[in-house]
């Protein structure tokens, strides 16, 4: 987190240059969220799945908590606030609930994964008075004292279309952008771009920086905001996770502050079991590896790999179960193997030499992803040792 | 490979030892304890190390510490021995250090390098040279006395071959391996093609969590259609309540003009009055004034003035025609005279008498033409009935009433026109297939024929197979039920021994208990072993009947198949394949002969269809060629043209004779026509004609006396319309005379007394205008004060307030609605305007509800909607371990079928080598009883009797199972040795159940068998190592038992002994 902040401070000290007057407007600035969303593209299933999701609720609270604690004017979110694929009507009313219990203004700006459909939650629900929900796909402006934000939402699913290249140059004063929109002069690999924009757009539009949200990492710029998803919501998402909070002063500048929130990490390892006799080991490793690579509250795979003792019995449900402590979650996944002088056995003119002749022939001949004739060997070869 | 001497620094118990082998037979023996084992071991790990073929580290590090010198010391040994192809090597390895080395001993050479290191490092001497494992080597080429003690258990010879067939050790077999697969696939997955196990369940569990998953996506579509609807039904409401608020400004706009029209209206009304009534006031004089009386006085003095015209007119007219009455008068007394003179000569033809003339006429005209025509009539019927007999007697007896030989023509035409068309392909058909058939072709030709019916009987054939399957699996299924329920019965009998058991206890009790326990178990005993008599009759009698049912199809399949000399519709299927084979060559050749007799056929049929037409016309029926036929055909056009002339003549003779009788009738007709009405007009005489024209005379003269007296009653009325005018004068003076009477009557109550009726019709004109403005005063008035009604005085002022406040409302409207629409409103009438937004009023509450049971709708079915995000996750979480499942069933079932494949292949290779090997190994240790082998496919080894039968070696003597076991044993490894260096076989104690004379047998069969490989044999029997010393070839090593305190390192005995105490080698040779 230390490192997080220094890497940002630059970029804050960067936007803040030249800013002495009076704060006309503070805002603590959110996107991402995909409350509900599925985690079955992330092969995060069951107990994981479901404590990630409490995990994005418990992130929106502590959104709220913090633009309270940083007496903010407003807060705003720019899109994918949940998955109207999957948001249920509970949690709608928790977002509703706790948005409106925030105290001060909510503007949204509803994103691709959270289209204002007719059916959608921003439609259907009757939102406090303090939540604005810019369920309008051209952008219009919204008044926070001096200040304009200028926002468009998402009506439908899918929008390709550049919001920027008509838009006209604002009325003169500071205007700001929220928008669930790509900057495609950097586009995170993986990410599908919606409503393009490009930096210099914001500025010759005439607005003073633009708040955005679809990019699930976070960063900040000149121009441009990207908070990134509170929490991580895959294993690819290793960059940071904040809440952006602005600053923009009377005469114009704006400063912003990366805020990191998240308390989730999604880590891979692999852990070496040869040589190991005992699931006691085993576990000695586990938590050497949490420790060493601060793991603790992460949501963790964990694949065994290696040559596999022949008295050791694994079962990774139970050793998970076993493992669990420290970790949000943790899953094994066994690849070990128990090993065999496949060399030996292939010279041998019987019946199991035979076998493996074939095989090993079959598996030289299949795909590389076809592991079937590999697995036949492992599984015949132990059956010929048990 | 032959060792040729081991030395050993320190290995177990042994220690400081140096021993050299014989080339080929070696006897090691001592007592227990010897030695002999650790000898062994120490043999094999100077091959192989102390390392297996697993690689385990764990396996060496044991094998380090149990062979650990005992009494301490260097732990480790070299190896000497020689290759087949000469060479001369000694492996040295330092066991504690795990470091090998292979010196050449002839040059000295370190040949380490050439070997390949295994995976821990260490050099594989044994496996490169003897192309076998440690495991293998120790599996298969050292025979241990457990194994061969082992040897009592029937079967176990054939278990133990078979596994180190299958696996090179020595309880593993293929069988035993795929039945653990298979159970292994049974438990984790299920068994293949069956209904149950985990994968079959996560099947079900996926589609369960598909279908939820897709029900919870029909409710979210159906949120989606619902929200849809609701918008849909928002928006209708909101323009709704816009059109009713606009209908509304439209309606109070309109009431607004309505007040203001009124109010200007009432003020006008007013100030109309009050004008008219001061008009009134001028011509109060007038008042009673009789104006209804106007228009009577206008038709009076109108009808005095044209009265009075008239008659100066009628007087005038008289006077001008006095002088035209009397020249009238003079020429209507000459025509008088002249009509008398003709009414002489009319003879009495009067008016009646006259409308018949134009008859008469008429009649006379048509008489006269009939008789010049009936002459040329008489000659034209003549002439025709000639040209009718000259033609029939052209084509005797072929022309004639009947004879349609036109229709009969073309329909030759048409039966024509087919043959020589069907000839001509025929003939063309011909030409190409060419003359005939070679025989090879012909009898192809019979067997297409013959063949035609085989795909019928083929499918008879397999619905006979098909119901010999069908009947053999019922039979099957009742087998099973036969033996379920046999089982029934013995539970059944087995309930029936216990009641009986525990009724002997109840009445030893007396425990009513136990007595109604009896009762309990004798009943479901009995109806248990009723049941299982009962249902295991019926599937006995199934099985019987499905046999026979079996058998029955067995014979019909052959009754359908045997006459084509087969066993099974395959069979025929595939002398179908062969024979549509060899039809395919000579197709083209065949179908073209085909058809070209198939058009000659048609062709053919054609032709007698044509003989046969022509035949029935009683015309000669031509031969088939085509000039014949031609020939008929234009005879038959001949016959058709004849034909038609014919009919021609006929008709026209017809036509002439019938015309010729109508013409004499229509003459006697006319002339008894004429002759009675001359008669009934009184001029009947014998010549009609005559008697015609002289009442055509009378009849003019008749009608000249007409024309004159019409001209008289035409002057008679000239006469009477010159003297009308003087009588109309008279009549006109009289009527004027009443008229002035009459007027005279009116003018007097109206105060005009003037006798010239010109000026009193002045006088009466000016009162009445005056009279006239009078009453329009009033009537205005009236008609004012009707308008104005009973309003009250202060209507406008109440008009004025209700204008005030509609302009209030309207300008409150106006704020909420769109200008340019009410502007389209404004049009429109205020009652239309009440009727719309009264209709859209009603529509807009109705929307409102709508409204608001679709958000109640929608509120419930979200409700509804279920945990799609959890449900995706568990689907793709069943898929997962479904493909993870599927991944490990393929890969179990490809293991089985590899590892069946492979034993069967295996064993394929190995029983004839094996059977070889045996064959002549057999005699000699058997004392010549067995001298033939049998390996079977489950290298189950039978030996042949003198008898010439084939027993099973389980069936044999403890000893000579055990040689044979030997034997094979040895032949085996030798086997899966392969190719590379034949290996030491090293036998501990495997002759212990020989008896003498097998022993001797076994050692001479050790013997040959040393040819091949070198064998050392560890014994403790010291009557062996007499045996041995009298055969040949026999290397005899002794150890010295355990109470002999071992030698000093760096006095190593050499073969166990110290140098001058031991017996040495036996040197045999």
């Amino acid at each position: 987190m230390a490192l997080l902040r220094a890497q940002w401070r630059p970029c804050v000290r960067q936007i803040l240059r030249g800013y002495g007057g009076l704060v006309a407007l503070r805002l603590l600035h959110f996107a991402d969220l995909h409350l509900d969303r599925s985690f079955a593209s992330e092969r995060l299933y069951g107990a994981g799945a479901q404590q990630h999701r409490q995990d994005l609720r418990n992130a929106l609270q502590r959104i709220v908590e913090r633009a309270q604690q940083a007496q903010v004017d407003l807060i705003t979110c720019g899109g994918d606030l949940f998955e109207q694929d999957h948001v249920t009507r509970e949690t709608a009313n928790f977002a509703l609930q706790t948005l409106g219990a925030a105290g001060m203004p909510v503007l949204i700006a509803p994103g691709h994964a959270d289209p204002a459909l007719p059916s959608s939650p921003y439609r259907y629900l009757r939102w406090p008075a303090n939540v604005t929900i810019a369920a309008h796909e051209d952008l219009r402006p919204y008044r926070f004292g001096e200040v304009r934000i200028w926002t468009a939402g998402f009506m439908r699913p899918d929008v390709p279309d550049a919001p920027l290249r008509d838009q006209g140059p604002p009325d003169p004063g500071i205007n700001l952008l929220l928008l669930h929109a790509s900057d495609m002069s950097q586009v995170p690999e993986g990410a599908t771009p919606y409503k393009p924009i490009l930096p210099n757009q914001i500025e010759e539009r005439g607005f003073r920086h633009a708040l955005l949200g679809h990019y699930h990492a976070a960063r900040t710029e000149a121009l441009l905001t990207y908070p990134g998803s509170p929490e991580p919501l895959g294993w690819k998402e290793t960059g940071p996770h904040a809440t952006a909070l602005v600053s923009i002063g009377d005469d114009g500048p704006v400063a912003v502050e990366l805020q990191p929130i998240n308390q989730r990490r999604f880590v891979r390892e692999t852990i070496e079991i040869t040589g190991m006799t005992s699931v006691e080991q085993l576990q000695a490793a586990v938590a050497a590896m949490r420790d060493e690579k601060q793991l603790e509250g992460g949501i963790i795979h964990a694949t065994l790999i290696g040559e596999r003792s022949r008295g050791l019995n694994l079962d990774p449900q139970a050793l998970a179960a076993e493992c669990q402590d420290g970790f949000a979650y943790l899953e094994f996944r066994d690849h070990s193997h128990i090993s065999h002088d496949m060399d030996a056995v292939s010279q041998e003119f019987t019946s199991r030499g035979e076998m493996v002749r074939k095989l090993v022939d079959q598996k030289n001949e299949s795909r590389p992803d076809d592991q079937v004739a590999g697995r036949a060997l492992q599984l015949a070869l132990d059956a010929f040792d048990e | 490979m032959r060792l040729s001497r081991i030395q050993i620094a320190g290995f177990g118990t042994l220690q400081g030892t140096e021993l050299r082998f014989g080339p080929s037979m070696n006897l090691v023996v001592g007592p227990n304890e010897a030695g002999k084992s650790t000898l062994q071991e120490a043999i094999v790990t100077g091959l192989y190390g102390l390392q297996s073929a697993d690689r385990s580290r764990g396996t060496a590090v044991d094998r380090a510490e149990r062979w650990r010198p005992w009494q301490g010391g260097d732990f480790g040994l070299s190896l000497e021995f020689e290759l087949e192809d000469g060479a001369h090597l000694r492996v040295e390895r330092d066991l504690e250090s795990d470091v090998v080395r292979v010196i050449d001993v002839e040059s000295g050479a370190d040949l380490s390098e050439r070997f390949e290191r295994n995976g821990a490092g260490a050099s594989d001497v044994g496996r490169q040279l003897l192309g076998i494992s440690r495991d293998i080597y120790t599996n298969t080429a050292c025979i241990s006395r457990s194994e061969v003690m082992r040897l009592e258990d029937a079967g176990s010879i054939k278990e133990a071959i078979v596994a180190l067939a299958d696996s090179a050790h020595p309880d593993r077999t293929a069988q035993r391996v795929l039945d653990r697969l298979r159970q292994e696939r049974g438990q984790r997955i299920g068994k293949p093609r069956g209904r149950t196990g985990p994968l079959h369940e996560l099947e079900a569990r996926l589609a369960e969590l598909e279908r939820q998953l897709g029900a919870a996506r029909q409710a979210r579509a159906a949120v989606d259609e619902l929200a849809q609807k609701r918008e849909t039904v928002a928006a209708l409401t909101d323009a709704e309540l816009s059109i009713v608020q606009t209908l509304e400004a439209a309606v109070v706009s309109a009431r607004l003009e309505d007040a203001r029209r009124r109010l200007e209206r009432a003020q006008a009304l007013e100030q109309a009055i009050g004008e008219e009534r001061a008009r009134q006031q001028q011509d109060t004089q007038f008042a009673y004034f009789p104006l209804e009386r106007r228009a009577e006085v206008q038709q009076l003095r109108s009808h005095l003035r044209a009265t009075r015209e008239a008659q100066a007119d009628f007087e005038r007219r008289a006077t001008e025609v006095v002088s035209q009455v009397q020249e009238l008068e003079a020429q209507r007394h000459a025509l008088e005279a002249e009509a008398l003179s003709h009414e002489t000569r009319a003879q009495g033809v009067d008016a009646a008498a006259l409308t018949q003339e134009p008859a008469v006429r008429e009649l006379l005209s048509a008489l006269t033409v009939g008789d010049a025509q009936a002459p040329e009539s008489h000659l034209r019927a003549q002439t025709a009935a000639e040209e009718v007999r000259r033609i029939a007697e052209r084509h005797p007896g072929l022309i004639g009433q009947g004879l349609d030989w036109p229709a009969r023509q073309m329909e030759f035409q048409r039966v024509y026109s087919e043959w020589r068309e069907r000839h001509n392909v025929a003939v063309e058909a011909r030409r190409r297939a060419g003359a005939e058939l070679p025989p090879r072709l012909e009898q192809l030709k019979h067997d297409i024929a013959r063949y035609k019916e085989v795909p019928e009987v083929i499918k008879s054939g397999q619905q006979a197979e098909e119901a010999m399957r069908r009947e053999e699996a019922m039979a099957e299924r009742a087998r099973g039920r036969q033996r379920t329920f046999l089982g029934a019965m013995l539970g059944g009998l087995l309930l029936t021994a216990l009641a009986i058991l525990v009724a002997f206890l109840a009445l030893q009790s007396g425990t009513l208990v136990l007595q109604g326990a009896a009762f309990f178990l004798l009943g479901m005993g009995v109806l248990s072993t009723g049941i299982g008599i009962w249902v295991r009759g019926a599937a006995v009698r199934e099985v019987d009947r499905r046999l026979r049912a079996k058998d029955e199809a067995r014979t019909k399949r052959r009754e359908i198949l045997q006459q084509w000399g087969v066993r099974s519709s395959g069979e025929l299927q595939q002398a179908l394949v062969e024979h549509l084979q060899k039809v395919r060559y000579d197709a083209t050749r065949l179908e073209l002969d085909r058809q070209a007799t198939e058009l000659e056929e048609r062709a053919q049929a054609a032709g007698r269809t044509l003989r046969e037409l022509v035949g029935s016309w009683g015309l000669p029926q031509p031969a088939p060629t085509e000039e014949a036929v031609e020939e008929t055909a234009q005879q038959v056009e001949t016959l058709a043209q004849s034909t038609l002339a014919w009919n021609a003549s006929s008709q026209r003779a017809q036509e002439a004779s019938r015309g010729e009788a109508e013409l004499d009738q229509r003459r006697e007709a006319l002339r008894q026509q004429l002759h009675s009405l001359l008669d009934g007009l009184g001029f009947d005489r014998r010549e009609a004609l005559a008697a015609a024209r002289d009442f055509i005379a009378s009849c003019e003269a008749a009608r000249t006396v007409q024309q004159l007296r019409t001209r008289i009653e035409q002057v008679d009325a000239q006469l009477q319309q010159l003297r009308a005018p003087g009588e109309r004068a008279q009549d006109e003076a009289t009527k004027a005379d009443e008229y002035v009477r009459q007027l005279t009557a009116i003018y007097a109550p109206a105060g005009i007394a003037e006798t010239d009726m010109e000026r009193a019709a002045e006088a009466w004109d000016a009162a009445a205008v005056r009279a006239e403005a009078y009453r329009a005063s009033s009537g205005r008035t009236a008609e004012l004060e009707a308008q104005r009604g009973g309003a009250q005085a202060d209507e406008s002022v109440s008009l004025g307030e209700l204008v005030d406040d509609l302009s209030q409302q309207l300008s409150e409207l106006n704020r909420q609605i769109d200008p340019a629409r009410a502007a389209e409103l404004a049009s429109l009438p205020l009652a239309e305007l009440e009727r719309q937004r009264d209709q859209h009023r009603g529509a807009k509450e109705r929307a409102q509800e709508e409204r608001a049971r679709a958000e109640e709708l929608l509120n419930d079915r979200l409700s509804q909607i279920g945990d799609v995000a959890t449900l995706e996750e568990e689907i793709a979480t069943v898929r997962e371990q479904l493909q993870e499942l599927e991944a490990e069933a393929h890969a179990y079932d490809l293991a089985i079928d590899t590892l069946e494949a492979a034993a069967k292949s295996v064993r394929r290779a190995v029983i004839p080598r094996l059977k070889s090997q045996l064959q002549n190994q057999l005699a000699p240790i058997t004392n010549g009883r067995y001298r033939d082998v049998r390996v079977g496919d489950d290298l189950a080894l039978q030996v042949k009797t003198q008898d010439r039968a084939f027993k099973d070696v389980d069936n044999l003597s403890l000893g000579t199972r055990s040689l044979i076991y030997l034997l094979e044993r040895v032949a085996l490894a030798r086997i899966i040795g392969g190719n590379a260096e034949p290996p030491p076989l090293l036998l501990d104690e495997a002759l212990v159940h020989a008896d003498r004379r097998r022993m001797r047998a076994a050692l001479d069969e050790l013997g040959r068998l040393g040819q091949d490989h070198q064998i050392i044999l560890f014994s403790k029997d010291e009557g062996l190592a007499d045996r041995a010393e009298k055969a040949e070839d026999w290397t005899i090593i002794r150890l010295p038992g355990p109470a002999v305190v071992a030698a000093a390192p760096g006095a190593s005995p050499v073969n166990g002994a110290q140098r001058d105490e031991i017996e040495e080698e036996v040197p045999s040779r």
